[in-house]
């Protein structure tokens, strides 16, 4: 049975052509071709006018997200001039700082009492030998649709990455540049993770700095954070590598991570 | 001919003009636009069929049009306005489908 027919002959009624049962126009003078052709351009007309409006409708869009990246790349300008600057202002500070001390003897033990103090808190950059552990979301499962995937890196692993280092001996951390300090935060702001309030995309390089590079390697791993990190792996297809590396340098902390209580 | 050429000054008027829509016509743009396309396709049949009728063309495109529009407001005033434009579309675009597979048969006979 052919399938067309079938329905043709449910929507008979319906849908009977609009033509039917009348009889075709049988003078074709030169006004009627014409009005003919208005009919078809006032047809038209509207399927123009909607493929315009759709496009004004798209256009309109993406300028009010054009929009909003520029002011967002222009907040993120500012917040890297701002940096510089107190960057700038740390080390004339530092300068100031070691003009006063020098000399006395007493300003010599209060200087390596803030050396060692700086050291703790992430305040001056460190270059050592240490590992970099980089971990990655999963690829997407395209038939996952849009749910969050499981094997998204979230924040708790990174808690747990860079508490597993801590364990393991690490003495300095940053997450992808970023220096952590004993007031440091991990959190989860919907999708992103930030680090000292500041959002991070994967993939995620921690570098640690340790005494002994390849004992800090062999201690993570063995550790609940390598052991999450392999279970990660085999349950849901995260991505993770841990390296041993020479001589990294990870920087300063930034001013925004020692406000960090303040921050919002 | 001259028609033929009507429908493309149409698209072309609608793309540069850019009128715009006022706000209120806005849900019914999509339902013309259906009822356009099946005026124009249900016209091309009646010309293989060899029944075309320019009164018929303008009365049924403007009909459908309004019933189409007063469908859709009534369901607007009821508050099932988007069911009811799906309604709308449904049997229009079914419209389109029977008169585009009778177009089919005159042309490719299959």
């Amino acid at each position: 049975m052919r399938v067309d027919a079938s329905l043709d002959a449910l929507l008979a009624d319906a849908l009977a052509s609009d033509y039917a049962n009348t009889a075709p126009n049988q003078n074709s003078g030169r006004l009627r071709v014409f009005f003919i052709a208005g009919a078809a351009t006032l047809v038209t007309l509207v399927l123009g006018m909607a493929i315009a409006q759709t496009r004004i409708q798209a256009s309109e869009n993406s300028l009010t997200r054009d929009a909003l990246v520029e002011r967002v790349t222009a907040a993120d300008r500012r917040v890297q001039e701002l940096e510089v600057s107190v960057l700038t202002a740390q080390n004339d500070l530092l300068n100031a700082e070691a003009a006063t001390l020098a000399g006395t003897s007493l300003g010599e033990q209060a200087r390596a009492r803030l050396d060692r103090l700086r050291l703790a808190t992430g305040q001056t950059e460190v270059t050592g030998d240490g590992v970099t552990v980089t971990i990655d979301d999963a690829p997407i499962d395209p038939l996952q649709g849009d749910e969050t995937p499981p094997g998204k890196v979230i924040d708790r692993d990174l808690q747990m990455i860079v508490n597993g280092l801590w364990q393991a001996g690490a003495t300095d951390i940053a997450i992808n540049g970023r220096r952590l300090t004993p007031t440091s935060a991990i959190r989860a702001a919907g999708e992103a993770i930030l680090v000292n309030y500041r959002p991070m995309s994967p993939p995620y390089v921690v570098s640690a700095i340790g005494s002994d590079a390849d004992q800090l390697a062999g201690r993570f791993r063995e550790n609940p954070a390598g052991l999450l990190l392999e279970e990660l792996e085999t349950q849901y297809g995260v991505i993770w590598e841990l390296q041993t590396v020479g001589d990294i340098t990870l920087p300063a902390a930034s001013s925004t991570s020692k406000n960090s209580e303040d921050a919002p | 001919m001259i028609p033929a050429i009507g429908l493309l000054v149409g698209i072309v008027l609608g793309l540069l003009l850019q009128p715009t829509v006022p706000v209120w016509l806005q849900p019914y743009l999509p339902i013309a636009v259906v009822a356009a396309l099946d005026a124009v396709f249900g016209a091309f049949r009646s010309v293989l069929d060899g029944l075309f009728n320019d009164r018929i063309f303008v009365i049924s495109f403007l009909s459908n049009v309004l019933v189409a529009a007063v469908i859709v407001f009534l369901g607007d005033q009821l508050g099932v306005g988007s069911q009811m434009s799906t309604g709308v579309v449904v049997v229009l675009t079914m419209r389109i489908f029977a008169n585009v597979a009778a177009i089919r048969r005159h042309l490719l006979k299959a």
